[in-house]
């Protein structure tokens, strides 16, 4: 497909190994990509000059990148742990339903099911989507499910199997979110409505969004939800009415071979080059990793990475460069002052 | 064409950056243009205001080591990087799946690319086509451009309106499948 060969063309262009032919054509793309800019008065462009360097300020005032590398790592593993946790909870939402959202409202004739038992619980919909109700959760959903859209209502927690069919979307109302599946498995995590929504996914992608646009605070710099794709993980802070996006704890890999089963590649390198190493991680996880200088070019690799999760490998991979990474949003960002280059002929392999 | 660039030139001695007033002369020195430039670009306003601020705070986590020669010239290249990583995320989330290998069509793919480019900027005169490379992938001004080739300023304007002109209509009445990605990525 098209699209995947320009992503191998713009990946290869960016890790500094393509040919001269690869080079020019995205010289050329990009030189044709202009559009007109709207004008601006004086005043908007000393408002946006301000905007700017404030946010400048901001970010360099505190200069912490280690720190917030740390955070996310720990931001992460506290989000399984309060998943974990979950179950323990007194579940007291479900009579009484958040009066903010229009999805309950709706809800009354609609078929409900609450899991009462302490373990996990498998329901089959109508359609074959799949959902593993944790314990004191509850779904519901129009008794007959043959709508136009596919929608279900979650109090509580659940994993959603959900059966690719594109022209039945499939959602998911909690509290004030609307999850909308484009075909996939993915954890919904809604506590009760004074609490945060969490939203990660596993496989496929979805698109997470707030119910009622009238609800929606100016401050979240995204007005309509956030994408996500596989590994991605989406918090929503009920308050403030503000997503934010970052990494699950521990990705896994999502690339498919040909028949649609999960990757099972090895990562086995000997004197790879380091950007090729990042770039088979990137494929396999599906998770865009940044290499902040393209002096890594230089590097090479070798060893055996298979069985670690992704974050170990990296600490890995970095600590082979003297380098490190830190979760920056839904990316990874490396960062290190790279290698002398070693190889003196990098004759570009078109693999 | 582009001959004068490449991704190492310019880091050599500097002007660095002792403290923060030279910093923020700097950022009012160029933020309009860079903005303008990434704007341009990705044609979305929250993007082109991130690419600024996440390129100055970059510079600034780094000006021990920055040493820089031409230090217009690395921040155009910055922002120009930022924005191809900005479109490769773009295009990689609206990927359905990730494989591992390039795929069998790539190198058809490639070929396809050029001649519907070539169609496009083949068709302009070599001058015209090398002043508007260096106008929209360098991101050099009219002035620099006049000064740099030594031909007046407004015989480079004339050149890259020229240019715009004639690709927008060719580019517009080319049928090709590319045209349809380039464009649907760049909505």
């Amino acid at each position: 497909m098209s699209k995947e060969n320009f992503y191998t063309l713009l990946s290869r262009y960016k890790s500094g190994k393509c040919t001269d032919q690869e080079k020019r054509l995205v010289e050329q793309w990009f030189a044709i990509l202009d559009e007109e800019i709207p004008e601006r008065s004086i005043q908007e462009n000393g408002v946006l000059e301000e905007r700017i360097w404030n946010a400048i300020q901001e970010e360099t005032e505190a200069e912490k990148p280690a720190i917030v590398s740390v955070f996310w790592k720990w931001a992460a593993a506290a989000m399984v742990i309060l998943a974990l946790g979950w179950g323990g909870y007194r579940f007291q939402s479900v009579q009484n339903p958040a009066s903010t959202s229009s999805a309950t409202v709706a809800k009354e004739n609609f078929y409900t099911e609450t899991n009462h038992s302490d373990v996990i619980k498998t329901i089959e919909l109508p359609d074959s989507s799949e959902i593993q109700l944790s314990p004191n959760s509850s779904i519901s959903y129009e008794p007959r499910f043959d709508g136009v859209r596919r929608e279900v209502y979650l109090e509580g927690k659940a994993f959603f199997h959900v059966k690719r069919n594109t022209e039945r979307p499939f959602f998911v109302h909690t509290g004030e979110i609307v999850t909308k599946v484009l075909g996939t498995s993915f954890w919904v995590n809604g506590g009760d409505h004074n609490s945060a929504i969490e939203v990660s996914v596993v496989t496929g992608k979805v698109s997470v969004s707030e119910h009622g646009k009238a609800n929606s605070a100016k401050t979240s710099k995204i007005k309509d939800g956030v994408i996500l794709t596989a590994n991605q993980r989406v918090k929503y802070t009920t308050q403030t009415h503000s997503f934010e996006t970052g990494l699950v704890s521990n990705p896994i890999p999502v690339a498919t071979d040909k028949k649609g089963k999960p990757f099972e590649g090895s990562f086995v390198f000997e004197d790879n080059s380091f950007s090729d190493v990042i770039g088979r991680l990137e494929k396999a996880y599906g998770i865009e990793i940044i290499l902040e200088d393209e002096t890594f070019t230089g590097c090479l690799f070798t060893g055996n990475i298979t069985r670690q999760p992704l974050f170990t490998k990296l600490d890995l991979l970095c600590s082979s460069v003297n380098a490190s990474y830190e979760v920056r949003g839904t990316r990874i960002l490396i960062s290190g002052k790279g290698c002398a280059v070693t190889n003196l002929n990098p004759t570009p392999d078109m693999r | 064409m582009n001959s004068d660039f490449s991704h190492s030139s310019g880091l050599n001695s500097l002007p660095a950056i002792a403290n923060k007033k030279d910093f923020e002369e700097l950022y009012r020195e160029y933020w309009q243009r860079l903005y303008d430039f990434a704007l341009a670009k990705t044609h979305n306003k929250d993007v082109a205001e991130e690419i600024v601020q996440d390129l100055f705070v970059t510079i600034w986590e780094k000006r021990n080591e920055l040493k820089i020669t031409s230090i217009q010239s690395y921040l155009f290249v910055s922002v120009r990087n930022r924005v191809i990583t900005y479109f490769k995320q773009k295009i990689f989330a609206d990927l359905d799946t990730a494989s591992d290998s390039v795929a069998p069509d790539y190198p058809l793919f490639l070929d396809e690319l050029e001649a519907t480019l070539q169609a496009a900027l083949g068709q302009l005169p070599q001058k015209t086509r090398d002043i508007f490379l260096l106008n929209r992938f360098e991101g050099k001004s009219a002035h620099e451009i006049s000064e740099k080739l030594r031909i007046p300023e407004r015989t480079v304007e004339y050149h890259i309106t020229q240019a715009l002109r004639q690709l927008k209509s060719l580019l517009r009445n080319t049928t090709t499948i590319l045209v349809a990605i380039i464009s649907s990525i760049t909505f």
